[in-house]
């Protein structure tokens, strides 16, 4: 007769076998997506120093004249400075209005503390396009990745929990790690970064499954919402509600010096840095301006902020977070997927978290090809099957940090005049990936592991040396030293290249080792735990 | 059958709160996602489909009814 644990155990091997390489895909891109704007100052080395906060009200000042300056009758304007996770380092300033055909128009730059525009980097996807890829997929519309994204989580979620109940002595996995010992070591190794990252895997799997909701779940707002007469507009009412704006009357007037609205508003945020405006009907004596905080301050996501009188600068009202109660949850949920409130201690945690989920799955699905490989010995069909899956994982699991490498060696390498250049640098990721998976298919999968780990080491190893070839941004400009602050960000990039490629250099040597042979002893003392979470 | 399922259960719980409509969506939509994977769970831990099968559309149906009913009360 079955047991409780074995059905949790069947069920943690097949969800996780049938969707591995897809939550493999989506864990080493969604892992370097929390250094994506560090990854896209990387990936534009012509472009200026960012811009250094000293003095947040004059900042925001220059965004606002240059908005006031391209749309003086737009309806709104806005403009951040940046913080650490900013999608822009520079002034950030955006527009949008009615034309006088009645058409909606959108404008937006990017500035200098001086006002200058930044200039046109080179055409490059970025770290920007790792985190779109991690959630919404290629080649595919944003919107049916995000189900499959969705339904990915799902079942991550259902192998966790049955991974679990499966695994008796989460304890003793822990400590267990046994290289040279063929099938037992990858299982060791699926279970020690399964055990040590097992909150991180908890959170971002639930995370991640609360960010697609809206988009898997619509029948939950239609059972709150159903009968009532217009639906969508009912539900952008009374969830998503905006702020009132009265019709402009065309009279202009001088808008009010942000000087003391940034200091009011500081005041009443505290700790949390002023980092935007809003402005509605700028320009016009219905202006109104409205001072928020930092959206990467808390774990909300959400900023606090004070509406002001455009034009006298008088204190209208505090606006708190948008959302309430369960908003709340849900935003909080989504702020810790995302990880933006994190300091540089906790990021490198997430960081390294995720990438441990990406080594989970891939010993989990490798551990589970060789344990088939001693059962199904002399069944010549399932073995050729079984070969095919085998050297797969080869080109998938080893396949894909080398196809990241060469997104990064492809945005250097690339002319820079090249038509859909930032295409092309997203199409070298699949074009490697798919010549290592080839390479997987034809050669032995010892052979094959030992080739590819080595070349995604040489890849990432040798990354900060060609940067410093092509770019002023290498180590020896960025590292900070005595006497000079020097660039964390930028320098951080290629530290973490370099440590990636020991890493996989590490891997190659210890997949190259021989198993040996599995003492008496060993099998006796931690049998239990292993043939349970092994079936 | 499960999707249908939480969603029916999830819904039919959060419109019996005393809270406002839009409260009760955001809620469902935490507790909804837990419960989906909670019943495909369920489905495994137990040793006949059919009785998963079973279980989940009475779920569905007890929920469905119980928004129904909700729904008529205040439509009343």
């Amino acid at each position: 007769m079955n047991t409780f644990r074995q059905y949790m155990s069947w069920m943690h091997t097949w969800t996780g076998l049938v969707f591995g390489w897809v939550l493999f895909f989506m864990f080493l891109t969604g892992s370097a997506s929390y250094y994506d704007t560090e990854l896209d100052r990387w990936m534009q080395p012509e472009q200026p120093a960012p811009v250094v906060i000293d003095d947040t009200a004059k900042l925001l000042q220059v965004g606002l004249d240059h908005a006031m300056a391209e749309a003086p009758e737009a309806d709104a304007h806005f403009v951040r400075i940046p913080t650490s996770r900013s999608y822009s380092p520079y002034i950030f300033t955006t527009w949008n209005g009615v034309n006088e055909d009645g058409e909606r128009y959108f404008g937006r730059a990017e500035l200098l503390a001086d006002g200058s525009v930044v200039p046109d980097g080179r055409d490059t996807g970025g770290g920007q396009a790792l985190y779109r890829m991690h959630w919404a997929f290629h080649y595919i519309p944003a919107s049916i990745g995000e189900v499959i994204a969705g339904i990915m989580a799902f079942f991550m979620f259902a192998a966790i929990i049955s991974g679990i109940i499966t695994h008796k002595k989460i304890f003793v996995d822990f400590f267990t790690l046994r290289f040279g010992k063929g099938q037992r070591s990858w299982l060791d190794a699926h279970n020690v970064t399964s055990v040590m990252s097992l909150p991180y895997q908890i959170m971002i799997t639930f995370t991640g499954l609360i960010f697609v909701v809206t988009t898997l779940f619509i029948p939950v707002f239609l059972a709150q919402y159903a009968g009532s007469d217009n639906i969508v507009e009912t539900i952008t009412e009374e969830m998503f509600a905006q702020p009132d704006v009265d019709e402009r009357t065309g009279i202009r007037i001088e808008m009010a010096d942000l000087g003391p609205l940034v200091v009011e508003t500081q005041t009443r945020l505290g700790d949390e840095p002023v980092t935007q405006i809003r402005v509605l009907n700028p320009g016009d004596e219905t202006a109104r301006i409205n001072v928020r905080g930092s959206f990467a301050h808390t774990v909300l996501r959400e900023t606090a902020g004070v509406w002001f009188d455009g034009q006298t600068g008088e204190f209208e009202k505090y606006s708190p977070r948008k959302f309430e109660g369960g908003g709340t949850v849900i935003n909080a949920m989504e702020g810790l997927h995302e990880g933006l409130f994190a300091g540089p201690i906790l990021r490198i945690v997430f960081f390294v978290s995720g990438l441990m989920g990406a080594v989970m799955v891939s010993t989990g699905l490798v551990h589970w090809t060789r344990k088939r490989r001693t059962k199904l010995r002399g069944n010549a069909k399932a073995e050729r099957n079984l070969v095919v899956i085998e050297r797969m994982n080869v080109g998938v699991v080893a396949g894909l940090p080398i196809a990241i490498a060469a997104y990064f060696w492809a945005n250097r390498l690339l002319p820079l005049d090249l038509a859909g250049r930032a295409d092309w640098e997203i199409h070298t990721i699949f074009l490697v990936w798919l010549v290592m998976v080839i390479h997987g298919m034809v050669r032995k999968p010892e052979q094959g592991w030992s080739e590819q780990l080595w070349l995604a080491a040489a890849a990432f190893v040798f990354l900060p040396i060609l940067n410093g070839l092509t770019s002023n941004i290498h180590l020896i400009n960025t590292l900070p030293l005595p006497g000079r602050s020097g660039d964390l960000a930028l320098a951080g990039v290629d530290l973490w290249f370099l440590v990636i490629g020991l890493g996989f250099a590490w891997a190659a040597r210890v997949s190259a080792k021989r198993p040996h042979k599995t003492t008496t002893a060993s099998k006796s003392r931690f049998d239990t735990s292993t043939q349970v979470a092994a079936e | 059958m499960g999707y249908i399922a939480a969603i029916s259960v999830t819904s039919a719980f959060t419109a019996l709160l005393p809270i406002h409509r839009s409260q009760a969506v955001f809620l469902g939509l935490i507790l909804v996602s837990l419960v989906w994977v909670s019943l495909f769970v369920y489905v495994f831990a137990i040793p006949s489909w059919l009785r998963g099968f079973r279980d989940l559309t009475l779920l569905a149906v007890l929920g469905g009814l119980v928004l129904a009913i909700d729904k008529l009360v205040l439509a009343g």
